[in-house]
């Protein structure tokens, strides 16, 4: 658990009581006309920049603007292999849409200019605010993690011991730094950063282009009067503008501000589609594609009785397995309470299947075979009436044979190896008796009340295990990383990872359960564009 | 006027008392007459803090005073670690810890006096809890808010957030709509309230139910 002493307690509110805000506008002629150059193309193509041609285009373009955008690192970064495919494009552009050539020629001759500049105009002021008489502790902040390995290597200039580069969940803990520079504008970034800032000295810098309005507001609606004082007089924001900058106009007809890359869902999961091995007899289930931190991805099932392991070091959310009245780090909660920041605790050695199925069939020994075969053998019967009969006349069936919940949602999840049992006994009851098993009810009956015994023990005692290992663990690495290897006792078979969540996939995909809850290594690039 | 039986005793409870009334949480027993005199221990600390005759009351008789609802392992070691000093008029400190002061049932050994408890956010039985009426229940956090402000309806509330919350937003959302839609214009507060500078602070009074 986190927890905050005294002396930090105190230098937090020294933070938020007595900070400045300062906002950095720096200029770069030619990266700001090659900025123009795109967005005007991007307004002429209009819908026609939903074809696969400009879409692929676009995507590398991006990026690179991206990155220079958001990471000191010289203009010229990645740009050889950019021009070189920017100019192979040209050809197929004359054939197909001949009337944006000189848009994309233009857009080269651009990249042309800066890939001969070796200049970093977000490094150069940054170095310019570290200069300072007195011993200072800076932190610099990215708006991606992603962002951080690739500054490291190449602005060496910032391997200094009083430079720390962070993402924003660092900028949670009770860590205070002298300042803070902030990298893009403020938008791109949750509201705690600017409103309990970790530092008295904020400096906000981005590109002259790209507007930021920020300023600070009341957070109640009737604030109490002495805040609003307080607020006025020690707060405040400064515009610092850079000598040039005066001197290049910055308004523009085209929306300059949006430029965050978006997610390619459809790519990652077809990659994830590709990386599996497939088997058509496997079940589907509906899951959603979690982004995490490291460049790794994974499909998770999102039916509601799907629960997942976590690390929820600030106890915010409700574990309604636990039975003490404790806070704990490692929950086991539901589904539709992960977002985007979680710390989501994967199998990544020992095997992919659930880790609760393979220490629940330790448990079930020496009987786990018995109890495992009756648990498949009327879930196999169930399937196999839903393939011949159809969902809908099943449902009709059940419903006959007494079930009180049978519809077509409710049967796919009991159909599901996911699920133990219907949680209504004349449910199962029911399928017990529409596919000739009512003579065994009981031992079927039994056969899943330990199964589900066995599953809360397993639970449990995973819990217990991880526990120990994080009260052991330096968690550091996990908020500065964004994932950290857990290694459980050998006996118990394999390791368990921390990742952060970092992205939710809007959509939900019918996936092959062989696929679920398997982390795979997204090293593409262009993965994060839409 | 309220007949209470507890055991084979009958108390007789004034109106003015009818409210701090508290069911038991562990099953009553009168006290014999010898522990009625038994002598309780003042910590140096609240003797310091408060003044040894306040101190006295303060360890002699149990009421509930104030709830915090919050993440209890958090609070346990703000609470029972020895963090906190007066200053003697020798120039001496006397150390103790903030369970010196707010007595916490949870924590208290034995059946020594409390002033007040903590419930934890996620628990189980927190709704059953509302029947208990201090003066102040403490929200620590925002989903300490969010789950049960709505629970209580005759004490003073004080809600306590972290911006870095990811329920933050929702908590604010919540305070915000509650102070529109409940909150009187026409209250003057006596107290002259210093809140730690930056500290964002609200304040409104709705009429009692």
């Amino acid at each position: 658990m986190k927890t905050t002493s005294l002396d930090a307690a105190n230098n937090l509110y020294i933070c938020m009581g007595y900070n400045m805000v300062y906002k950095h506008k720096v200029s770069h002629e030619y990266f700001r006309a090659f900025h123009f150059a795109v967005s005007q193309l991007e307004h002429k193509l209009g819908d026609l920049a939903e074809d696969d041609f400009w879409k692929e285009l676009l995507r590398e373009v991006k990026y690179y603007r991206f990155i220079i955008s958001a990471a000191p690192v010289p203009v010229n970064y990645g740009i050889t292999k950019l021009r070189s495919s920017m100019k192979a494009n040209i050809i197929k552009c004359s054939y197909s849409y001949p009337n944006y050539v000189e848009y994309l020629k233009d857009i080269v001759n651009k990249l042309s200019i800066l890939s001969e500049l070796n200049d970093n105009p977000l490094l150069n002021t940054i170095e310019e605010l570290m200069v300072s008489d007195k011993p200072q502790y800076f932190a610099l902040l990215l708006k991606e993690s992603y962002l951080i390995p690739l500054v490291k290597d190449v602005a060496t200039n910032l391997k200094k011991d009083n430079i720390e580069i962070v993402n924003s969940y660092q900028l949670k803990g009770s860590q205070c730094y002298n300042e803070l520079l902030i990298v893009g504008p403020s938008y791109w970034y949750p509201n705690y950063i600017l409103n309990s800032p970790r530092a008295t000295k904020v400096h906000l810098i981005r590109y002259a282009w790209m507007p930021d309005k920020w300023m600070p507001q009341a957070i109640f609606v009737r604030p109490y009067i002495k805040e609003q004082l307080s607020l006025s007089r020690r707060k405040g924001v400064k515009e610092e503008f850079d000598s040039e900058q005066q001197n290049i106009a910055e308004v523009s007809e085209y929306d300059m501000s949006n430029i965050v890359l978006e997610i390619n869902w459809k790519q990652i999961s077809n990659r994830f589609i590709r990386h599996t091995p497939d088997d058509h007899n496997q079940e589907l289930l509906p899951a959603k594609l979690y982004l995490l931190a490291g460049n790794f991805a994974v499909f998770l099932a999102v039916d509601e009785d799907t629960k997942v392991f976590v690390l929820d070091l600030d106890d915010e959310e409700e574990d309604e397995d636990e039975e003490d009245e404790k806070a704990h780090e490692v929950k086991h909660i539901p589904i539709f309470k992960v977002r985007s920041g979680t710390y989501l605790l994967l199998r990544t050695e020992g095997g992919g299947e659930d880790y609760i199925l393979v220490v629940a069939d330790k448990m079930l020994q020496p009987d786990t075979t018995s109890v495992r075969a009756k648990q498949s053998l009327w879930k196999t019967s169930l399937k196999n009436a839903v393939a011949t009969r159809g969902l809908f006349q099943t449902c009709c069936d059940l419903i006959d044979c007494g079930s009180e919940h049978a519809n077509e949602i409710n049967v796919r999840n009991w159909m599901s190896s996911k699920t133990i049992r219907p949680r209504d006994d004349r449910d199962f009851r029911a399928i017990l008796r529409f596919v000739g098993l009512s003579n065994q009810e009981h031992e079927y009956q039994e056969a899943a009340k330990r199964i589900k015994t066995a599953h809360k023990k397993a639970g449990n005692h995973i819990r217990k295990m991880l526990i120990e290992q994080v009260m052991k663990a330096n968690l550091e690495e996990l908020y500065s990383k964004g994932y950290m290897d857990f290694e459980l006792p050998e006996a118990e078979g394999g390791s368990l990872t921390a990742f952060r969540i970092e992205h939710i996939s809007p959509e939900v995909y019918q996936i092959p359960s062989l696929r679920i809850g398997r982390p795979i290594a997204a090293h593409d690039k262009h993965i994060f564009l839409a | 006027m309220i007949r209470l039986r507890a055991g084979n005793e009958w108390y007789i409870i004034p109106p003015k008392l009818a409210l701090q009334v508290e069911f038991p949480v562990k099953a009553f027993t009168s006290p014999s007459k010898r522990s009625r005199h038994t002598n309780v221990t003042t910590s140096n600390f609240l003797a310091h803090f408060l003044n040894s005759e306040i101190a006295k009351v303060v360890v002699s008789r149990s009421h509930l005073d104030c709830i915090i609802i919050g993440a209890t392992n958090f609070l346990s070691k703000e609470i029972t670690e020895p963090l906190f000093a007066t200053k003697e008029t020798n120039g001496g400190f006397v150390t103790g810890e903030l369970q010196d002061i707010i007595r916490v049932r949870k924590f208290t050994t034995d059946s020594a006096a409390y002033r007040s408890d903590i419930y934890y956010t996620h628990g189980k039985g927190l709704g059953e809890k509302s029947q208990e009426i201090p003066d102040v229940i403490i929200f620590d956090g925002a989903t300490s808010f969010i789950k049960w402000q709505s629970l209580w309806h005759y004490s003073h509330l004080i809600a306590l957030f972290d911006q870095t919350d990811s329920n933050f937003d929702a908590a604010i959302q919540v305070f915000n709509e509650e102070n529109i839609k409940k909150g009187s214009d026409r209250v003057a507060f006596s107290n002259d309230f210093k809140p730690p500078v930056g500290m964002s602070l609200s304040i409104y009074q709705e009429t009692r139910k």
